[in-house]
């Protein structure tokens, strides 16, 4: 583990009741910043956050029982967060509804076709992941920027699942987390606000993959994102900004520039050919 | 070049009242095809329903005055054409919200910072564009995939867009519609329906940018998108899926239309792993 102080940071770590939030939540404790936990799941959230407050301190743990895919519980819970560690620092980005919660019944989990889908949970998966990430972002932006200081971590996954088979909508809810970051970065550059994207790298053993693959061996522990996310909310990835990072690749044992360095990987998106560059323009 | 015949096709093309969508209409029915033309602006789509009638028949154009938002009404909206012209081959995906939705009436480019954007405003072209685009294709796809044939055409974005300082939502929204494209023609594979997604290649002279940008930019006529839509609807295309093509990109010095459409062809907008990476 590395020695990365956090000591004074204010951060929020959405979707972390459980599974990788709840590891980046202990994390971003463990190296000494405040945690501001999030999820709609108010008796799961409840029940992680007096963990983490008997593990790390009451004063560092606060509760925010909010769905981010409405924005006045987003706003509230930048306000709370502010309220109760005097400031807002970082923002954790990893709330989402997962491949597995768009089949028609509850027990037919699995990947499906788009047109086996349930229409309604296909739009409410883009709801809180797509519309979600960016509420949380607007809230929580104009604080960090009024300070001049700030990170914003988008966790998203590998490139193949932006056209993989059965891979809709989760997939495409990530390829616009992926734009978001690309054009969040640059929306924020110079103002010492920065935003980059996170994935754990593979699949990971969550409640995102079937119960019956847990014991696979290849599968990553959410534990995975430990150490990235140290470094991301901290001073030290300052110069990075609209970048990519795969947890798998992060080497706990180096020093966190060169373990940031292996992590580093590919923007999701192509770059432009010269030529759409020259014209480059807004609009269609 | 060769002329394509579209005889006895039916395509359903949102936003189809004005700009590219009109456009594509038109060029279907030009070649031989019926248009059902969508859009929740009903004032303007009787209007130009009915120009196109006195133009080329009654019988060749239908209006479809929905929001595709709502998925009910996308239902109807392939009933309807179903019911009204007793065939649906293909959906082209050109409705959608633009950065004008979000910028202040006035702007000088339609450059927005998100920290700046209404947020319910923001939310509402996600919901238009991403969530619009899977209603029509998961309402027109089990006939579609019934008979054997079909075409859906995703209409995004240049790779600039998706990137680039300013540009959400209207960029992110594309992104994630050009992951529909590979996904859905993934699940698509070997039904006999493609998946494809369809750009202008640039900012077109459409309501969708300010119109300082009429004189002051160098923009792309709405009518780039004619010869394209109406190879993708023909035979000519057949097996082609999950591509991306650039309209002004069409080769017309082309000796034949499949090898003008492959000038035009376009890698995915994701880049892939580097070799030996699980990235």
């Amino acid at each position: 583990m590395s020695d990365i102080s956090l000591e004074g940071r204010g951060i929020i770590v959405t979707g972390a009741s459980r599974g990788m939030g709840r590891e980046m939540a202990d994390a971003l404790l463990e190296a000494g910043a405040c945690v501001a936990v999030l999820s709609p799941e108010a008796d799961e959230l409840e029940a992680t956050a007096k963990e983490l407050a008997a593990a790390h301190g009451a004063d560092r743990v606060i509760a925010l029982p909010y769905d981010i895919s409405d924005y006045d519980g987003c706003a509230r819970g930048v306000e709370e967060t502010v309220a109760a560690f005097g400031g807002l620092d970082g923002l954790v980005n990893h709330a989402g509804l997962g491949p597995l919660q768009v089949a028609p019944k509850v027990s037919e989990s699995e990947h499906v076709d788009f047109w086996v889908a349930d229409p309604g949970k296909w739009a409410r998966l883009i709801e809180v992941n797509v519309i979600g990430t960016y509420f949380m972002s607007r809230a929580a932006a104009p604080v960090m920027l009024e300070r001049g200081w700030g990170r914003i971590v988008n966790v998203t996954t590998s490139l193949p699942n932006y056209g993989r088979l059965h891979w809709s909508p989760y997939g495409c809810s990530k390829a616009g987390i992926e734009s978001e970051t690309l054009i969040f970065a640059q929306d924020l550059d110079g103002t010492g606000v920065t935003c980059n994207s996170l994935f754990p790298g593979g699949a990971v053993r969550t409640q995102f993959v079937p119960k019956k693959m847990h014991s696979n061996p290849r599968l990553l522990d959410p534990e995975v994102m430990r150490g990235p996310i140290v470094w991301l909310m901290s001073e030290l990835s300052g110069g990075h900004n609209g970048e990519r990072f795969n947890a798998r690749y992060w080497d706990a044992g180096a020093d966190p520039e060169e373990a940031a360095t292996k992590a580093l990987t590919v923007p999701a998106y192509r770059e432009p050919p010269a030529r759409a560059r020259a014209a480059q323009g807004a609009g269609q | 070049m060769t002329e394509i015949n579209l005889e006895g096709r039916v395509a359903i093309v949102t936003g189809g009242s004005r700009g590219m969508g009109r456009e594509m209409g038109e060029a279907i029915i030009e070649a031989g095809g019926r248009a059902a033309l969508l859009t929740p602006e009903a004032d303007e789509l009787r209007e130009t329903v009915d120009e196109i009638a006195f133009h080329h028949g009654t019988d060749k154009v239908m209006a479809l005055p929905y929001d595709i938002s709502d998925y009910g009404q996308c239902e109807r909206a392939v009933a309807e054409t179903l019911d009204h012209f007793g065939a649906l081959h293909g959906v082209v995906n050109n409705a959608a919200l633009g950065q004008l939705n979000v910028i202040a009436p006035g702007a000088e480019d339609t450059n927005c910072k998100f920290f700046e954007a209404d947020p319910h405003r923001w939310a509402q072209v996600i919901r238009v564009n991403v969530v619009g685009t899977y209603h029509m294709c998961r309402a027109a796809v089990g006939h579609l995939k019934d008979q054997g044939w079909g075409r859906l055409v995703n209409v995004t974005t240049s790779l600039p867009t998706m990137q680039r300082s300013g540009n959400s939502p209207y960029g992110p929204s594309k992104g994630a519609i050009e992951s529909e494209t590979l996904v859905f023609a993934a699940d698509l594979e070997g039904s006999g329906v493609t998946c494809n997604s369809l750009i202008p290649g640039g900012a077109a002279r459409t309501k969708f940018v300010p119109e300082a940008y009429y004189t002051s930019r160098d923009l792309v006529e709405p009518s780039v998108m004619r010869t394209p839509i109406v190879w993708l609807f023909s035979d000519l295309a057949d097996g082609v899926t999950g591509g991306r093509f650039v309209a002004n990109r069409w080769d017309y010095g082309a000796n034949d239309p499949s090898a003008a459409a492959m000038a035009a062809k376009e890698a995915p907008v994701f880049n892939q792993p580097p070799e030996g990476r699980l990235d």
